[in-house]
């Protein structure tokens, strides 16, 4: 009965006591928009940085375009590195770079001196092959060892 | 004694009516921080100030409005609060449901000048039938009043009580023209009232000596009295003059004449004080509250309300519209750490961009070659062309861009190995050379920038 006419002190209360439950919220949310808030910087940062390395992919793949090539090709360069010479011939797995994919073959060469060696490089010639490594050890016979690394680029 | 809330909550102003036969009495009274200030009005300025949203308060006779002490042989207050209304029940001529009721605090059963004996529990129960209620407001209302709420007029008295000297039983007494209305208490407990019609002191006498024998077992039946005299003033003198002899000191008026219980039903209306209760509130149950309070309380309900809302909505929407922008970013994040890897990223966040970054130098490694100025088959030609012109004899060559290593024997002279070291920095490279005597070799290193 009392609580009953003392109703509307009571609603008052309840508000009060909904208002600072709702303030105590509200702090705990800020709280929590202040983390988002710094995740938010974080993210921008991250997106930055994505921005420059997206510049230099499209930079690597514009380079790609013009050494890159078609299927028909690719099978063209694999039969002229059997017939290099090697004595060892490995292909490693293709690496994926957008719309290309970068193959490389590792001849093995074992001549007698380096004018042979250096020779194998020309049945390469006219192919759009790079070469991108080249080891050669000369032994006390003047016989040469080494590896040579070709790249090509083919368009997927 | 604990203090009770003052009943009208929150008003800082109220009406006070004493309207009986013959008797139309009003005051209206202001807080004033601990206190009241007080003055006598006309029925016409208390109908005005209700225009206004004025609180009204009236008294509520000891004839409709009962007192009665209840003991519970229990000595846990919050027990024996539980089981005050059975024992109300039993001591009211009514049935509960149609009277109103409230109990004072609840005391322990040992305390001095508690009008019932025994141990346990005891406490002051106010109780008044509704139909009591609703004749007692529109008698009220046919004098053109209606009073927000009813008090007790005994318990007003008794609220007024000049000194509550605890050795003594109070007999206060309130003439009015046509009756009379007696309250007795021992110190400051209040212990009944009763109203009388007419005035006689043979009638208060009879009053005062039945509850000194019946209360508590007699226990009070010697203890001295002191009388408390108000309201008209001829008739508290015909009194005064019946009570011959009373020695003065026995005898206190009460101040302010026939105000005085108006004007304790204004303090208890706007002040904290013992023996209030909120029981009897008009008959529709309606709160304690003037209508100007009911309306300030109304505002500040809604004000609350509408800033909590404000405060929750403004809240939520700024979070929803972060943890959206924060999830378009993860989704442009996602998309850009694809385009550079060529293929989806289950990894989130840090751990992407670190796997973006990876792939990102893996191909750009893989593609130095091709920022490589010239052929590097054509510079291995190159070299050997030199050196065999320069008759050096190459020991070991590396080429790998950016760098190139290239070992010669050291037979070939100084002269030789400039001309050979010549032609490697005209191709570009930064060189350094290391000898090794010992083992008759001479070390070109070096590097090139990439185009």
């Amino acid at each position: 009965m009392t609580r009953m006419v003392r109703g509307y002190p009571v609603l008052i209360r309840l508000a009060a006591v909904l208002l600072l439950f709702t303030v105590f919220w509200a702090v705990r949310e800020v709280s929590g928009m202040r983390n988002a808030a710094g995740l938010v910087t974080q993210r921008r940062v991250v997106l930055d940085r994505l921005v420059v390395m997206e510049r230099e992919s499209l930079g690597l793949d514009r380079q790609a375009a013009v050494w890159a090539v078609g299927g028909a090709l690719d099978l063209q360069i694999r039969a002229a590195l059997s017939r290099a010479g090697g004595v060892h011939l490995l292909y490693s797995a293709p690496v994926s770079m957008g719309s290309y994919r970068i193959h490389k073959a590792e001849i093995s060469m074992d001549q007698s001196d380096l004018s042979v060696f250096l020779a194998g490089l020309d049945v390469l010639q006219g192919l759009p092959l790079r070469l991108s490594r080249l080891e050669m050890d000369v032994g006390a016979a003047g016989r040469v060892t080494g590896a040579l690394v070709f790249t090509w680029l083919e368009r997927l | 004694m604990r203090m009770a809330r003052a009943l009208a909550i929150g008003s800082k102003s109220v009406y006070a009516l004493d309207i009986h036969e013959g008797c139309q009495l009003a005051v209206r009274a202001v807080r004033r921080g601990t206190g009241i200030q007080w003055l006598p009005v006309d029925l016409d300025a208390l109908q005005a100030g209700m225009e206004t949203g004025a609180a009204v308060v009236a008294g509520l006779s000891a004839g409709p409005g009962m007192t009665a002490w209840l003991s519970a042989p229990l000595a846990d207050a919050r027990k024996a609060r539980l089981v005050l209304p059975s024992l109300l029940d039993t001591r009211l001529p009514f049935a509960l449901d149609d009277c109103r009721y409230a109990f004072s605090e609840v005391f322990p059963g040992g305390m001095p000048g508690l009008p019932v004996g025994g141990e346990g529990t005891a406490a002051l129960a106010v109780a008044a039938r509704r139909d009591d209620l609703v004749a007692r407001e529109q008698a009220i209302e046919a004098t053109g009043c209606r009073p927000h709420y009813l008090d007790h007029e005994g318990l007003a008295l008794w609220s007024g009580l000049p000194s509550g000297d605890p050795g003594k039983l109070h007999v206060m007494v309130w003439c009015r023209p046509s009756a009379t209305l007696v309250v007795l208490g021992y110190g400051t407990v209040y212990w009944s009232s009763h109203q009388l019609p007419g005035i006689d002191l043979e009638s208060i006498m009879r009053v005062v000596r039945l509850q000194r024998r019946s209360v508590a077992k007699g226990v009070f039946k010697d203890a001295p009295l002191h009388w408390c005299l108000g309201g008209d003033e001829d008739r508290v003198a015909i009194l005064r003059a019946d009570l011959d002899g009373v020695p003065s000191d026995a005898v206190t008026f009460l101040p302010d004449g026939r105000y005085f219980l108006a004007r304790m039903l204004a303090q208890r209306a706007l002040l904290p004080g013992s023996w209030q209760f909120a029981a009897l509130a008009g008959p529709d149950g309606e709160a304690l509250l003037g209508p100007r309070v009911r309306r300030r309380m109304v505002v500040n309900l809604v004000v609350l309300l509408a800033a909590s809302v404000l405060l929750a909505g403004s809240v939520f929407v700024r979070r929803q519209l972060l943890d959206r922008q924060l999830r378009q970013m993860d989704r442009a994040i996602d998309a850009a750490v694809m385009r550079v890897t060529g293929y989806p990223v289950v990894a989130r966040g840090r751990d992407a961009v670190l796997i973006a970054e990876r792939e990102l130098a893996g191909q750009k490694a893989d593609m130095a070659v091709y920022a490589w100025e010239g052929d590097l088959s054509v510079l291995a030609g190159r070299i050997a062309e030199a050196a065999a012109q320069a008759q050096i004899e190459i020991m070991r060559l590396r080429l790998s861009p950016p760098r190139v290593q290239l070992e010669i024997r050291v037979e070939a002279g100084a002269p030789a190995v400039a001309r050979m070291r010549q032609m490697l920095e005209a191709e570009g490279f930064v060189l350094g050379i290391q000898g090794f005597p010992e083992e008759q070799r001479v070390v070109l290193q070096g590097e090139r920038g990439l185009e």
